[in-house]
């Protein structure tokens, strides 16, 4: 299964780069060289949904340098390191920090492309979650302050009746409050409402 | 004349014949000696002779007048024996025995039978005759003797033989003319020869007593001086050894040449021994002791070789060796000979010590050749350790290639399964195959190389070839590293040493550089390979940036082990000198112009033929 996404590959050597990107591009990926870490820094401009190859042995920083200034700039590439040669305490240290996957040269291709599979698919829902929960913060943010009390309390479980006695209202405008926080939110059933607060995190 | 004249001299002659023979028979009893038997039988018989002819009886003419000529005739017989012995040409006693014997009978016979058929002056001509005859023989002898002993006495001797025999002949002549035949006839002629005769007979008697004594005073002198001669002369010295019961030595005579010896004169040893006994080296003293009383105890022959101190305080070797000179070996002297043998001892402790450097040079030749094997082996050695220290950069480059050439390989197979293969993909990927394949083989050759022995054409190959064999080896290592590599290569360079060996002496230099660089962090990193030609010699540095060799160490940087620090870095720089210089050339270490180390090695290059 083809997905398209970006395959950015950073590694020292003109022969691995030229195999890799012949193989990686025939499968349908953008795939870009880069000949270091401080090549990459430089140059790059990620675009998900992407994944990072990344040579643990490099001259300029070694690939667990990079993937420490990555994690410090907040970036949250998928990374899959591949490397010849590499101390198990390396390898330990890299999934502690997040790698997604470690390949060991020389690579089997069909493995290779799987794990690039994989890896752009978590990107990419991640980049659909993400995308998710910030649309539902900008809905939330247009609710007037007392529908967001209003469906602060519901999400919490509450009555209609115990609303309005916490508020001090009737229950009439509790009732009105609440269909225009379900029209505002898009969602047509509590649970849903509920579900989209987890998922943007808001007010818990 | 008085008739009684000639009986008196003969009673006389008799009786001092028989004295003489006496005296010379007590001589004997000292002195076996044949020639004083024999003179001493002589006298004796001519004595009784001359008696008994004055006693003679006609009536018993036998026993008187032919016994008494016929023992007359022995004696005469006796007296050239002695002779002849004295001249060493004597005959066994048993022969003389059976002659004189037989000569006594003979001559017995043969006068009785001339007094049967002839008249009596013909017996007195064959005494005569015979005495004549004898008397000449014992003056040939007396004047051999003369001739041989050039004593005078012999001369004499032999000149009273020839008078004797004259007188004798005279008797002849008057016997012949019939007017002497009778010894006691009382003539004028008579007398006077018979005065002649006795006159010369005692002349042949004390003559002999001269000739004995000189030739024993001579032969006496002779044994004198051939020992003094002999003692001055023989490279040692003759001593005569005395112990006492109480172990105090006397030296009771000791040959002149031991002043040589010991500085002392013979007889300052022979008034006081204790110039030699004492002088014996302390450390040989008891020794010497312990030898001497073995020898006196037991009799046998003593023998040492010890040291003694001189006078000066010189050390010196000497011989001693001694016997008894009797079967009484505890009270009697020690002859002996004291040898003076430092230089032979000293030749011996030469040879000793020629012979341990020789033993010494053959464990050196041994330790050498022991040497040869292991730098041999450390060369070996050398090589594994370098290109292992490589080894992790070596295999992470091949695994580069192999591993995209697996990706390409695999990529083309899916090509071909899915039908999507084309002649230009095909293309593409051979290409980059063919590259990385390449790549992955320099790397191999260069590393078979670096462990290859020998090669045919060792003796030409290129400089340049070389080098960028060795920089295919290290590039990886450098690239990890992040070490630029400059190099100025000149033209075209053939070297004198062979090719594995100066490949192995880039490879560690180069090792080192990088080992430098990769340690600590540098601002920069680089290593430079300069080569340049100066007369017949090619001039190749290589300089590093790095911190360079402390002055410290600078000095024993080419000695084997000597930088605690890093033995294998140790080991390999004395290697690179032990090769370079093999072959004539040098190997230095400076200071590079960019901080670091620089290590310059100057060969001869390979003349053009």
């Amino acid at each position: 299964m083809k997905s398209s996404g970006h395959i950015y590959v950073i590694d020292d050597d003109q022969s691995i780069r030229d195999s890799l990107s012949i193989a990686l591009r025939d499968s349908g990926y953008e795939v870009m060289n880069f000949s270091g870490a401080i090549d990459f820094l430089d140059r790059a401009v990620v675009i998900g949904p992407a994944v990072i190859l990344l040579d643990m042995q490099m001259p300029d920083l070694t690939g667990l340098e990079l993937q420490e200034r990555l994690n410090k700039m907040g970036r949250s590439t998928p990374i899959i390191f591949i490397s010849g040669q590499s101390h198990p305490k390396q390898i330990v240290e890299s999934f502690r920090k997040g790698a997604i996957n470690f390949i060991f040269k020389p690579f089997n291709l069909g493995e290779l492309v799987e794990a690039v599979r994989a890896a752009i698919d978590a990107d990419s829902s991640k980049e659909y979650s993400n995308a998710r929960s910030d649309k539902i913060k900008d809905l939330y943010a247009s609710l007037t302050p007392r529908e967001k009390d209003v469906c602060d309390l519901l999400v919490k479980g509450f009555l209609s009746k115990d609303v309005a006695d916490t508020l001090n209202i009737s229950s009439a405008t509790v009732k009105i409050h609440k269909s225009r926080v379900m029209k505002k939110m898009r969602v047509s059933s509590m649970q849903l409402l509920v579900s989209c607060y987890i998922q943007s995190g808001i007010g818990i | 004349m008085n008739a009684t004249l000639v009986p008196a001299i003969f009673l006389f002659y008799g009786i001092l014949s028989l004295a003489y023979a006496g005296v010379l028979i007590q001589f004997l009893s000292r002195r076996k000696d044949r020639v004083i038997a024999f003179w001493s039988s002589g006298a004796l018989c001519v004595g009784i002779a001359t008696i008994a002819t004055i006693f003679r009886d006609p009536s018993n003419l036998i026993a008187t007048y032919v016994g008494a000529n016929g023992l007359a005739f022995i004696g005469y017989l006796l007296f050239n024996y002695a002779l002849k012995e004295f001249l060493a040409i004597g005959a066994s006693t048993k022969r003389i025995l059976l002659v004189t014997t037989a000569a006594f009978f003979a001559y017995c016979f043969s006068l009785y039978f001339v007094g049967i058929f002839f008249e009596s002056k013909y017996q007195t001509i064959f005494i005569s005759t015979l005495v004549v005859m004898t008397s000449a023989y014992a003056g040939v002898l007396g004047y051999r003797i003369y001739k041989k002993s050039k004593i005078n006495h012999a001369a004499i001797l032999s000149a009273t033989s020839f008078l004797n025999s004259f007188i004798w002949a005279l008797r002849i002549l008057l016997a012949a003319s019939d007017i002497s035949i009778n010894a006691f006839n009382p003539s004028v002629f008579n007398s006077i020869i018979f005065v002649c005769i006795f006159l010369l007979g005692m002349f042949w008697y004390f003559n002999f007593i001269g000739l004995l004594y000189s030739q024993s005073n001579e032969a006496e002198q002779e044994a004198l001086s051939r020992f003094e001669g002999m003692a001055k002369t023989l490279p040692c010295a003759l001593y005569e050894y005395y112990l006492y019961p109480d172990y105090t030595s006397e030296f009771r005579y000791f040959s002149p040449s031991i002043k040589e010896i010991v500085g002392h004169s013979a007889r300052a040893i022979m008034k006081n021994a204790s110039l030699i006994i004492d002088r014996v080296h302390p450390e040989d003293k008891e020794y010497f002791w312990k030898v001497n009383l073995e020898a006196y105890n037991s009799g046998k022959t003593f023998f040492i070789e010890t040291r003694m101190i001189i006078w000066d305080g010189t050390i010196k070797w000497v011989q001693l060796s001694s016997s008894p000179r009797g079967e009484d070996f505890k009270n009697v002297s020690w002859s002996g000979y004291i040898i003076d043998i430092t230089e032979r001892k000293t030749l011996e402790a030469a040879a000793l010590r020629v012979d341990s450097i020789t033993k010494e040079n053959e464990a050196i030749t041994l330790l050498l050749k022991e040497k040869e094997r292991l730098v041999t082996s450390l060369l070996k050695a050398n090589k594994t350790a370098t290109t292992g220290a490589l080894s992790a950069s070596i295999a992470h480059e091949l695994n580069q290639p192999i591993g995209a050439s697996n990706i390409n390989i695999q990529f083309l197979q899916k090509k071909l399964d899915n039908n999507e293969f084309s002649p230009e993909l095909g293309k593409q990927i051979l290409a980059l195959l063919a590259r990385d394949n390449d790549r992955a083989g320099n790397i191999i050759r260069s590393l078979r190389s670096i462990f290859l022995e020998t090669r045919e054409d060792d003796d030409f190959w290129e400089f340049n070839d070389a080098l960028d064999s060795i920089l295919e080896i290290i590039r990886p290592e450098c690239r990890k590293n992040n070490i630029t590599l400059s190099i100025q290569e000149s033209g075209n360079l053939n070297l004198v040493a062979s090719e594995v060996e100066i490949k192995q002496v880039l490879l560690n230099l180069l090792n080192n550089a990088i080992r430098e660089l990769g340690d600590v962090h540098h601002s920069r990193k680089e290593i430079l390979i300069e080569c340049a030609v100066e007369g017949n010699l090619a001039m190749i540095a290589i300089s590093d940036s790095g911190r360079g060799v402390p002055l410290e160490l600078q000095d024993n940087l080419f000695e084997l082990l000597s930088s605690e620090k890093n033995i294998g870095m140790g080991l390999g720089l004395w290697l690179c000198k032990h090769i370079i210089t093999r072959h004539g050339g040098k190997l230095h270490y400076g200071q590079s112009d960019m901080g670091g180390a620089k290590f310059l090695i100057a060969i001869p290059i390979l003349p053009n033929e």
